[in-house]
């Protein structure tokens, strides 16, 4: 029989040449489509690679910094309570900027800038250490500015500060810091020139900075803001280098944690506070963190949180603060959590309730009520009035000619030779819990306030008169708004020597000027530096910012609180341990505030998988071209198997049976089909080809420089081949079936048009 | 009785009305006799010889051939019926073009399951049939290069392969010019002699139809004895 097939195919082929073409488009437009997706997925799949490299896991930082010494012995063995970055990991500086050719004729303004390391280059792709301490650019930045090694360029970057520049009282805008360089090199793919984290279609522009010179630049220190450990199970599963949370976990006799429930950020779900400080202690008792200080290790974790903590003058205890002016959040949850949660099995006790106050500095404080704008309607206390001026973008105006503006519209000219004033210029305000304070009156009221003894002799206040603070705000599109609010001055004064009154109340101000420099302070709010009388300047000069007057904290809240927080100080009493304060770090959840872990590599590989498998969205989309051609082979095998009815009768004549008949003519259909499907396959490869320029075209119109691989999957090709070729026999099959209803008399004598029987 | 046909109607759906060309049509045949089958075109000839090779299927009446009622057969069995009990000559010599002669007389054998040493002796037993028709010299030889009397002399090969009982001639000279003819007609009849194999064949030729034992004629849907000679 295989001869007859193989005769019947050499004899027939003029007829046969529809099935073989019909069967060769099935397969063109499946395998082709299957190829595309193949192609654009190796494709995604390399610039994948080429973009995280040798790259594990990482810890971001969010706007937030780690410290990472040059001395790897003085490298922290867990970072941010999260993160074990093992030996090989390497510590990177990222950052945002600019870059400009020197002679000024080209710049480009999103840049990443990178500063690296040797141990960065050994997770690039191809792993080999670059640093030489020159600078290096990517291929993309490299031919936007036309530069080569040898040119001239300047880097800008913004100097980071602790807090977020968006905050009020944050200060003058951020300095830009000048890194001006040679290209020492240009990196390519294998080079991590396509190195960042998060994928996008093409690289980032990216200017790579040797580590030291960087962090000396922005004036961090030994800090970075992500780090950055080897893809290697090795390190990562061994602990071999102390890496390896889930093995440390395992050696601590922790619940195990599963790895699967760990992708994306590593989640500890062991009750965290115990977590920790068992932790800490069980360090100790590791080789490899022999030597980690457990108090060291928690008051440097305070340092990555951005907490300060102070002790008090006159002995009056600790303070928790923040150099980012505000409380987060997530601190203050910590801060109430760590005063209410005992640990039997912990030494260390729980500290007594905090007393929580928030500093805020306000433009003004003027005797009587608010006259200036009209009290306003609806739920807003009628007490607070707002005016808005529109600190937005390029060209805000200054502060003085605002607040020049409003004086006079006020009617306040300033009272000259009056002994008492009606104004006092710039002053901190302090927002307290009362009750728990200790000298301000428990029984401070909403619309009330209590103050201090200068500022009453100042604007010749006492009590029962009504007081108007000016403040400005952060409105929701950073633009600044000016609000007052009216209160009535509450019994006693208070006097300059109450202990617990002195600066200590204002927060870390940035650029917070000298004793004597009081009228040069440039706060971040509009400031009239000729508002300031000589009084005031021996007022700073003598007690800094002690704050002037106390509100009630909920009402203080109401005004100054925002999205940065709403609180400056968390205070403990005399006797409070330091140790009780520091207990707070065990009890910072670090993601939110911001700190990640991510598995780089994995995220970026999930990344090429998703949303949908190319190959097959392309497959389906062609769907319909593919039935028609398997429908079109069905129809020409048919058209070829009628020509050849008479045949059909002879063999039935001469005792086959139908079945083998059938056979026999289904199994050179499908001979016929196989080498369609296969000449289909050369088609599919220039069909691809076509597809992918046509596609590398569309996308480097938008982006730029999108070459594709030409992946060629053996697995793709056998199943495209396989599946067209059962479509077609599955369409032969339903073709052929009317045929075989036949007499073999009438499929003999050619009567095949009357109906079967 | 090697075959038999007992009150034998078959008709034809023509449209929506059924065309009767077989009606009570009685006839029988023994073990090595030959019968000549005449009538004009369009009688039924070929209808009667496809009936008694289980080709097609009567409406009513029996069909009995080498003691089985072909009625009572499963598809499979009319199949090995048609492969190893009857032979079939056609006016078309239906050779598969794209086979040898050699292959072509195998083609019946091929229906069947058959060890190594059964298909040598197919094999042998082809060669000789081929060299009995005066074909020993075409075996490899394509259909399309031979000539019409070698074709059907090839098809009776092919008919004769299995051994059967019963040989079927639809008009087997009816393609072929009178000296030709002639010379299959002889054949035929030293067939019958050599292999004992009952022939029924249908012709329109009278001197072929003479060679026969016995000549039938299908008239008035029915056979009866020849009048014509
Ligand atoms: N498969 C068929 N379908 C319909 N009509 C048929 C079929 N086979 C034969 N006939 C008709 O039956 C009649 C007898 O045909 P046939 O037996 O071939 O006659 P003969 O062989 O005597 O010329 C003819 O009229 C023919 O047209
Ligand atoms: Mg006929």
């Amino acid at each position: 029989m295989p001869s007859l097939i193989r005769n019947s195919i050499r004899h027939n082929w003029r007829t046969h040449l529809g099935v073989v073409l019909g069967c060769a488009l099935a397969s063109l437009v499946l395998v082709g489509a299957l190829m595309v997706g193949d192609s654009v997925k190796g494709t995604l799949r390399a610039q994948a690679e080429a973009r995280v490299g040798k790259i594990g896991e990482a810890l971001l930082c969010g706007e937030r910094f780690v410290p990472w010494p040059a001395d790897k012995a003085k490298r922290p063995a867990v970072l941010a309570r999260m993160f074990f970055p093992g030996k090989d990991a390497a510590g990177v500086l990222l950052m945002q900027g600019s870059a400009v050719r020197s002679d000024g004729k080209a710049r480009a303004n999103k840049v990443q800038v990178v500063g690296v390391d040797g141990d960065f280059w050994k997770l690039s792709p191809s792993g080999s250490d670059k640093a030489d301490g020159s600078v290096a650019l990517n291929e993309r930045i490299a031919a936007q500015l036309s530069l080569k090694v040898g040119d001239e360029l300047s880097v800008y970057v913004e100097k980071p500060g602790a807090f977020s520049k968006d905050a009020p009282l944050s200060g003058e805008e951020a300095a830009l810091v000048t890194v001006k360089a040679r290209v020492g090199r240009i990196v390519g793919d294998e080079d991590f020139g396509r190195f960042a984290l998060t994928a996008s279609q093409v690289p980032p522009n990216t200017v790579f900075v040797p580590l030291a010179e960087l962090q000396a630049k922005v004036g961090l220190g030994e800090k970075v803001n992500v780090v950055l450990t080897f893809d290697d199970p090795l390190i990562y599963g061994g602990g071999e280098g102390g890496g390896g949370l889930d093995s440390l976990l395992e050696r601590f006799g922790f619940r195990k944690v599963n790895k699967v429930s760990l992708a994306g950020t590593r989640d500890i779900r062991e009750p965290d506070v115990i977590w920790s400080l068992r932790l800490f202690e069980k360090f100790q008792g590791v080789p490899e963190f022999k030597d980690l200080n457990k108090d060291a290790a928690l008051r440097e974790t305070l340092s990555y949180f951005e907490i300060r903590l102070g002790d008090l003058t006159n002995n009056l205890g600790a303070e928790l603060r923040s150099p980012r002016i505000f409380l987060d959040a997530p601190i203050v949850a910590a801060a109430r959590a760590n005063e209410s949660t005992k640990l039997p099995e912990s030494p260390i006790t729980a500290p007594p309730p905090g007393l929580d106050s928030l500093t805020y500095f306000v433009t003004a404080i003027e005797k009587g009520a608010a006259s200036d704008s009209e009290p306003r309607s609806g739920g807003i206390p009628a007490a607070e009035n707002q005016t808005r001026s529109a600190n937005q973008g390029s060209a805000p105006p200054t502060g003085d000619q605002a607040l020049r503006a409003k004086d006079t519209a006020a009617g306040m000219p300033p009272l000259l030779g009056s002994l008492h004033s009606q104004s006092t210029p710039y002053s901190m305000v302090t927002a307290i819990d009362a009750p728990a304070s200790g000298f301000v009156q428990a029984e401070l009221a909403d619309d009330e306030i209590q103050i201090t003894r200068w500022l009453a002799d100042d604007l010749d206040a006492k009590p029962g008169d009504k007081l108007t603070l000016r403040y400005s705000v952060m409105g929701e599109r950073r633009e600044l708004i000016e609000k007052t609010r009216t209160f009535t001055v509450l019994a006693p004064i208070i006097e300059m020597e109450e202990p617990h009154l002195d600066s200590s109340w204002m927060p870390d101000f940035p650029n917070v000027p000298d004793k004597d420099s009081f009228s040069k302070w440039k706060p971040g709010f509009p400031f009239d530096s000729k508002r300031i009388r000589k009084k005031d300047e021996e007022y700073w000069e003598k007690h800094r910012g002690t704050p002037k007057a106390f509100v009630n904290l909920k009402v203080g809240q109401e005004m100054w609180g925002n999205r940065w927080g709403n609180l400056t100080s968390i205070r403990y009493p005399a006797g409070t341990k330091r140790e009780q304060v520091e207990r707070i770090a065990a009890f910072i959840d670090p993601k939110a505030l911001g700190f990640r872990v991510v598995n780089l590599r994995e995220q970026a590989l999930a990344a090429t998988d998703a949303p949908v498998d190319f190959g097959q969205l392309f497959a389906s989309f062609s769907f319909f071209l593919i039935a028609a051609a398997a429908v079109l082979t069905g129809l020409l095998f048919t058209f070829t198997i009628e020509q050849r009815a008479a045949e059909a009768g002879l063999l039935l004549a001469v005792g086959w049976t139908r079945k083998k008949v059938r056979r026999l003519f289904l199994k050179e259909g499908a001979l016929l089909a196989l080498i369609g499907a296969t000449v289909g396959v050369a088609g599919a490869v220039l069909y691809t080809k076509a597809v992918l320029a046509a596609l590398a075209g569309a996308w480097s119109g938008a982006t730029g420089g999108t070459t594709f691989l030409f992946v060629v999957n053996t697995g793709t090709i056998v199943g495209g081949i396989l599946g067209s070729v059962l479509m077609a026999l599955f369409a032969m099959w339903l073709a052929s079936r009317k045929l075989f209803k036949h007499e073999a008399s009438a499929l003999l004598s050619g009567n095949i048009a009357e109906a079967a029987k | 009785m090697l075959a038999e046909l007992r009150n034998v109607t078959k008709s034809y759906a023509n449209g929506d009305t059924s065309v009767p060309v077989l009606e009570g049509c009685d006839f029988s045949i023994e073990a090595g006799e030959t019968v000549a089958i005449v009538g004009p075109s369009g009688s039924g000839k070929s209808t009667l010889l496809n009936l008694l090779g289980a080709l097609d299927k009567p409406e009513s009446g029996e069909v009995i051939v080498a003691g089985k009622n072909l009625a009572s057969l499963t598809a499979e069995q009319l199949a090995e019926f048609r492969n190893t009990e009857v032979g079939f000559i056609f006016q078309l010599h239906h050779l598969l073009p794209h086979c040898s002669v050699l292959e072509n007389v195998l083609v019946p054998t091929l229906a069947r399951k058959a060890s190594k040493a059964e298909r040598t002796a197919f094999r042998e037993r082809a060669v000789k049939l081929l060299e009995a028709v005066g074909l020993s010299h075409r075996l490899d030889h394509r259909p399309g290069q031979l000539s019409g009397g070698e074709r059907q002399r090839a098809a009776i090969a092919r008919a004769l392969i299995a051994s059967p009982k019963l040989l079927l001639a639809d008009e087997p000279t009816g393609a072929l010019d009178v000296e030709n003819a002639a010379r299959l007609a002889e054949l035929l009849a030293e067939i019958n002699r050599v292999e004992n194999v009952a022939i029924v064949m249908v012709t329109h030729a009278p001197e072929l139809a003479r060679k026969m034992g016995r000549v039938l004629e299908l008239r008035g849907k029915k056979l009866v004895e020849s009048t014509g000679r």
